[in-house]
């Protein structure tokens, strides 16, 4: 049976007595310097993993400098450039889930270019969306961009599939003020968008009594604006 | 297995691999053929990855992750090709009289904020097309006053309006 008393206990622990102190501290220091030399004692390691890890680290870095990728945090707009020039013309869709394959099909239909389609590369605009510029490999780097990378969150996804709802709704039906609200409302309760809200920042006009929506995702917000005429 | 569907005006069908049994003049997968995917190009005859579901159209072969992602970008095409976008789209300029860098943007009944797209601050000058537009100076508020309906066009903005031009929407 174990002691359960902590006289009992503190007793097995053998304190040091004024007789025997002095005797005990410097056996500890002893064992101390002991534990430290033997530490401080080199090692020899093999120059291939030394010379292997250096590689590895060289490589991982250049990769990373190279690739550097990132999605995008606004997934509802996609920009198709004309050229590689970032401030040049440029064709503005909406979301995609595929952003370069929605702007190739401008390049296959003539809208850019003039005839035949170039490689494309997909990156990631300052403002965090989409941007698709005639190039490739490194192309979205050497502009100072991110590399685009596939797929969006299913947030993004759905904040891409209610866009369309909304746009589809307000483009067939006329929502005043109060009931664009209440639809904008609806809808984000039915996607499960949680953290979103719906706004109407100013008063509609009587010339533009129909709402239209628009959706700010920095700030997780749907807002509804009075701009089309009955 | 993938999932094959092939889109024409009147037939949606599902098959496997593109050994399809589509009507003669639906498009058609050939040997070789390429596939997108993810911003990637696939050529089926090395394999197809990880797509499981690709969609045929006569402007080429779209392959996807899950089929549910597929049926997502078919609502959307389809959708587009509805009423979302105007015939003729709305142009603006960064220089004055149309000239230097373009922005062509046709997306309708729905706020665009021209920051996503690199081009907010920049507008001098406009076309607008066949759909009346709106101009904004901020996010869908302070609305600018001149003429932008169907067919409009200005060389010059309207005083205190060169560069303020933040999103637009297109009735």
């Amino acid at each position: 049976m174990k002691p359960t008393d902590p006289v009992d206990l503190f007793q097995q622990l053998e304190p040091p007595t004024p007789g025997n102190a002095e005797e005990r501290d410097a056996s500890i220091l002893a064992a101390v310097h002991a534990h430290v030399a033997t530490k401080q004692k080199p090692r020899s390691r093999n120059p291939w993993i030394l010379g292997g890890g250096a590689v590895a680290i060289v490589l991982t870095t250049a990769a990373f400098a190279v690739l550097r990728t990132s999605s995008v945090s606004d997934p509802t707009a996609v920009s198709c450039y004309a050229t590689v020039d970032l401030e040049g013309d440029l064709v503005a869709l909406a979301a995609s889930d595929d952003p370069i394959q929605a702007c190739r099909q401008l390049w296959i239909d003539g809208t850019l270019g003039n005839g035949g389609v170039p490689p494309l590369a997909g990156c990631v605009n300052n403002a965090g969306a989409a941007a698709v510029v005639p190039g490739e490999g490194v192309l979205c780097n050497r502009l100072g961009l991110d590399e685009l990378e596939a797929g969006l969150t299913v947030e993004q996804q759905t904040v891409v599939d209610i866009n369309a709802v909304l746009i589809d709704r307000f483009g067939t039906e006329c929502f005043d003020q109060v009931a664009a609200v209440e639809e904008v409302q609806r809808q984000i309760d039915n996607a499960g968008l949680d953290s979103w809200t719906v706004d109407s920042p100013e008063a509609f006009d009587p010339s533009t009594p129909c709402a239209v929506p628009g959706i700010d995702t920095e700030n997780r917000r749907i807002f509804v604006i009075g701009a089309r005429a009955r | 297995m993938i999932k094959l569907v092939i889109s024409a005006l009147v037939l949606t069908t599902t098959a496997v691999g593109f050994a399809s049994t589509a009507h003669a003049d639906t498009p058609q997968p050939q040997p070789g053929d390429v596939a997108a995917f993810e911003g990637r190009t696939l050529d089926p005859d090395d394999g197809w990855g990880a797509a499981t579901a690709c969609h045929v159209t006569d402007s080429g072969v779209s392959c996807y992750r899950t089929e549910a992602a597929m049926d997502r970008a078919i609502v959307h095409i389809e959708s587009s090709s509805r009423a979302v976008d105007c015939s003729s789209s709305l142009r603006l300029y960064d220089g004055t009289s149309q000239t230097g860098a373009v922005i062509s943007l046709s997306t309708r009944q729905s706020v665009i904020s021209l920051s996503a797209y690199g081009f907010d601050d920049r507008t001098s000058s406009y076309r607008v097309g066949a759909c009346s537009t709106n101009l904004y100076n901020g996010i869908g508020t302070s609305k600018y006053g001149g003429n932008t309906s169907a067919g409009a066009s200005t060389s010059s903005m309207a005083s205190g309006w060169n560069n303020v031009i933040s999103s637009i929407s297109i009735a």
